[in-house]
């Protein structure tokens, strides 16, 4: 299978949403493509290439921060038993968020690479907290860990928004 | 009360908008369409014979990007040679003043590219430290990855630790790298690249006993020279043992 143009620029757009500079998207891109499609010349079968090239963009990425030891696995392995089961914390928790272009830009760039490989996955590809932690590998704990404080620092910067609405 | 800006759209559409705000550009898009169209998927006919690889730039695009480094060499030499300035201090070793003498600019775009890959340690296409395996692995490049035995004299690498390789490209040239792993676990690599004096200018012959052209970059050694018609480029740890070959 080949991919159009509109495939190759999602593809892109999820190594942009990893990668952050577009030097870096690109050659994730390129490589996670060549691999695919060596994998494609031996007749092995992919059956949705999509997802896979997007699964080598997440591995060649990983690799590298792994080598320079700025992913972490391991740290934030919280269990969901930590947060009362009454409490929302599923990505449906961010749903009701309301936010500006230029505060989402602002947010975006200082956030990890794993917070928006989450945002992505819920975002762009409509994915389940279920379906995110499978997809990412993720422990669950981890996961509604991150989307808690997700949650905050979007809630937080909107209403420090309002607060100076108000003010003027 | 919760007051919504009308301005404001919900988290998930501002997502979608930045995200799909990154595009790929014509060029880079052009050189994915022609990476696909290049290699037959899911079918037992063999890559085309054609010397260049199949999976990176057309023709048009090689030449063009040879053409431009071309044109930087002559740029270079312009500016450099009649204002009596030194090229560098390791060209004093080249022994024929009538071939161009390497670009000091292009040997360091070199440089910096090849560290930059280097530190990204991308995974490798074959893990083998047989030389021979891999280089069979490397079926779409128009030349053969060598061993290279001025390294070894030289005591930059120990060929018995070759870990293996993957496809690059230095300067958009398509290119083979080498990764080599010390008794200490420090990684050298080694990339490889048909040598073109017309693109390259003159670089230290190994077969003449020519010690390397040197540079150092973001605290990596860079080594270049020539052997066996390929231009060879050693990124490797800073060594004090080393240091003295200077």
């Amino acid at each position: 299978m080949s991919f159009n143009q509109q495939q190759l620029n999602r593809l892109y757009q999820y190594a942009m949403t990893l990668a952050s500079q577009p030097a870096d998207a690109y050659d994730l891109l390129h490589g996670s493509l060549e691999s695919y499609l060596r994998k494609a010349e031996k007749s092995t079968v992919i059956r949705n290439p999509e997802a896979y090239i997007r699964t080598l963009i997440r591995n060649r990425f990983i690799d590298q921060y792994r080598y320079q030891q700025r992913w972490q696995f391991t740290s934030e392995d919280n269990t969901a038993e930590e947060f009362p089961a009454s409490i929302d914390l599923s990505l449906d928790s961010l749903e009701d968020v309301h936010i500006q272009r230029d505060q989402l830009e602002r947010i975006w760039r200082k956030l990890s690479p794993q917070d928006r490989d989450i945002l992505y996955h819920w975002a762009l590809l409509g994915f389940t907290t279920q379906e995110t932690s499978e997809r990412l590998n993720m422990p669950k704990g981890t996961l509604l860990s991150r989307i808690r404080r997700l949650r905050q620092r979007f809630q937080n910067h909107t209403d420090q928004q309002g607060d100076q609405h108000e003010q003027h | 009360m919760n007051n919504i800006d009308p301005t404001e759209k919900t988290l998930k559409q501002e997502i979608v908008a930045h995200v799909e705000s990154s595009t790929l550009t014509e060029n880079q898009m052009r050189r994915l369409m022609a990476l696909q169209n290049s290699v037959p998927h899911g079918s037992d006919e063999p890559l085309p014979p054609s010397p260049a690889p199949s999976w990176l730039p057309s023709h048009n695009q090689r030449v063009g990007s040879l053409m431009t480094l071309a044109a930087c060499l002559v740029i270079a030499i312009l500016t450099l040679v009649p204002s009596g300035e030194p090229t560098s201090r390791w060209n004093n070793n080249l022994t024929n003043p009538s071939k161009t003498i390497a670009s000091q600019s292009l040997v360091k775009r070199i440089a910096d590219e090849v560290v930059k890959n280097h530190l990204k340690l991308k995974p490798l296409d074959i893990s083998s430290n047989s030389i021979d395996e891999t280089q069979a692995f490397f079926k779409h490049l128009d030349f053969l990855p060598i061993h290279s035995r001025s390294a070894a004299q030289r005591s930059l690498l120990i060929t018995d630790n070759l870990m293996g390789g993957r496809y690059c490209s230095i300067q958009g040239v398509t290119a083979a790298q080498l990764r080599y792993e010390n008794d200490q676990g420090h990684l050298r690599t080694l990339y490889q690249v048909p040598y073109d004096a017309d693109l390259y200018g003159e670089l230290p012959l190994a077969i003449q006993n020519q010690a390397p052209l040197y540079l150092s970059v973001k605290g990596l050694q860079v080594r270049l020279w020539q052997e066996q018609g390929l231009l060879m480029v050693l990124v490797s740890p800073q060594n004090p043992v080393l240091q003295s070959e200077h």
